[in-house]
């Protein structure tokens, strides 16, 4: 009998590895251990049954058959995988991958994969709790870009929120306001944050910096209520001067 | 897979669901138990009807965000720093996110008062006032979310988005206790 790249020569009680040719002289347990599977294909045979190999009393201890189980199925290479099947509480079954019987397998997969299901949803539960992703990640909101300035200075320019809409609004008025930089002698900002409200007629800008050595914050919030807003620079930069802190 | 191991999954798969659940009902359980105050000073400009001639402004922002309890003060100032009214609002904590940085709030407007009635109201103020006259027209409430898009824990300074406003202010920012 063959299967895979196994041979078992019943006459002559050997087992041959065909592929990495050996052959395997079986001990006497392994060899009632394999001769009863395999007459019993897809049967269930209890260690008691095994032990008794036919006949009415046991010929061989229970420890015998678990360890010729165990030597067979290491000859073959193969653990659970391989034809010899454990059955938890009954014993073992001799089934190959061609002779499974068709109900037991989508079963036992519909169980995996229920468990598997139930597994990756309380995982995916654990981490939304867990981790709240739900929550909008800051950085997301944020769009940040670097404008260098003359004498090595660089100042960061972050977009919040920004949509389509603005984004022609905001590059227009992120250039203004880097020209108007540069006529600062000195300059204690290190980042603009520029926001435009949703209605569109307000422009929030946050100036963040040092100022001797200490931390300095403004605030400006420009109001354009006409119907197409500008918020154009040269309007309002001599009325507020953002080259102070 | 052999039947013990399918029951290990379960097993496996059971302890997690189980935890899951658990957590669930702890977060749900929860009291909100917030403890921030916020200081954001702003600087109104306000353009005219042909985009230039720019008014200005002050307004002092402050919110107190303490257990499940919100209450916000807005005072408002003209160029000469002369008290021109101030707006207060209360109101609920909806939720806080977990990292404290996200504070979904539900305000009513308490009380607003306008100290020179001879002077120009800054727009911030109105826009303000008008929101509380329509929430008490409406359902009573208003919403709003701050978010605290970059804490600076040295400076105890924080980046906080205004929402639905879309409002950015740099605030300074300490703890009740």
């Amino acid at each position: 009998m063959q299967w895979q790249a196994m041979s078992f020569i019943r006459e002559r009680r050997q087992l041959v590895d065909l592929e990495r040719e050996r052959t395997w002289e079986l001990p006497r347990a392994e060899f009632l251990v394999l001769t009863q599977l395999i007459d019993h294909p897809n049967i269930v045979l209890s260690k008691h049954r095994l032990r008794c190999a036919g006949e009415v009393e046991p010929v061989m201890s229970s420890s015998a058959v678990v360890k010729a189980v165990f030597t067979l199925r290491r000859f073959m290479g193969a653990d659970e995988t391989g034809p010899i099947v454990t059955v938890a509480g009954k014993g073992y079954v001799w089934r190959l991958p061609n002779t499974q019987p068709t109900k037991a397998r989508p079963q036992r997969l519909k169980r995996v994969g229920a468990a598997l299901g139930v597994l990756l949803g309380s995982g995916v539960l654990l981490g939304l709790l867990l981790l709240d992703p739900l929550s909008s990640s800051p950085s997301a909101l944020l769009h940040p870009s670097v404008t260098p300035l003359s004498g090595g200075r660089q100042l960061h320019l972050v977009q919040v929120r920004p949509n389509e809409r603005d984004t022609a609004l905001l590059q227009r008025i992120e250039l203004a306001m880097t020209q108007a930089f540069e006529s600062c002698s000195e300059l204690p900002w290190h980042t603009v944050y520029l926001a435009r409200s949703v209605d569109g007629q307000v422009l929030n800008l946050t100036l963040a910096g040092t100022h001797q050595n200490l931390p300095v914050l403004r605030n400006v919030k420009i109001s354009d209520q006409r119907l197409e807003p500008e918020f154009e620079v040269k309007h309002w930069w001599q009325e507020v001067p953002l080259c102070e802190p | 897979m052999s039947l013990k191991r399918q029951t290990q999954w379960w097993w496996l798969s059971g302890l997690l669901l189980l935890a899951a659940v658990a957590l669930a009902a702890w977060q749900w359980q929860r009291p909100i138990d917030a403890d921030l105050v916020l200081s954001c000073r702003g600087e109104l400009v306000e353009l005219g009807p042909d985009g230039a001639a720019p008014a200005q402004f002050y307004v002092q922002a402050d919110f107190l965000l303490q257990g499940d309890r919100a209450n916000l003060h807005y005072r408002y100032f003209n160029h000469s720093g002369e008290a021109l009214g101030e707006i207060a609002m209360n109101g609920e904590i909806l939720s806080v996110t977990q990292r404290q940085t996200v504070y979904r709030l539900n305000l009513r407007q308490s009380g607003a008062r306008r100290m020179a009635a001879e002077h120009q109201l800054p727009q911030h103020m109105r826009h303000q006032d008008a929101l509380g006259e329509r929430s008490k027209a409406g359902e009573g409430v208003h919403s709003m979310t701050l978010e605290l898009l970059e804490i600076n824990q040295q400076e105890d300074q924080a980046i906080v988005l205004f929402l639905p406003s879309c409002a950015v202010c740099g605030c300074t920012y300490t703890h009740t206790g």
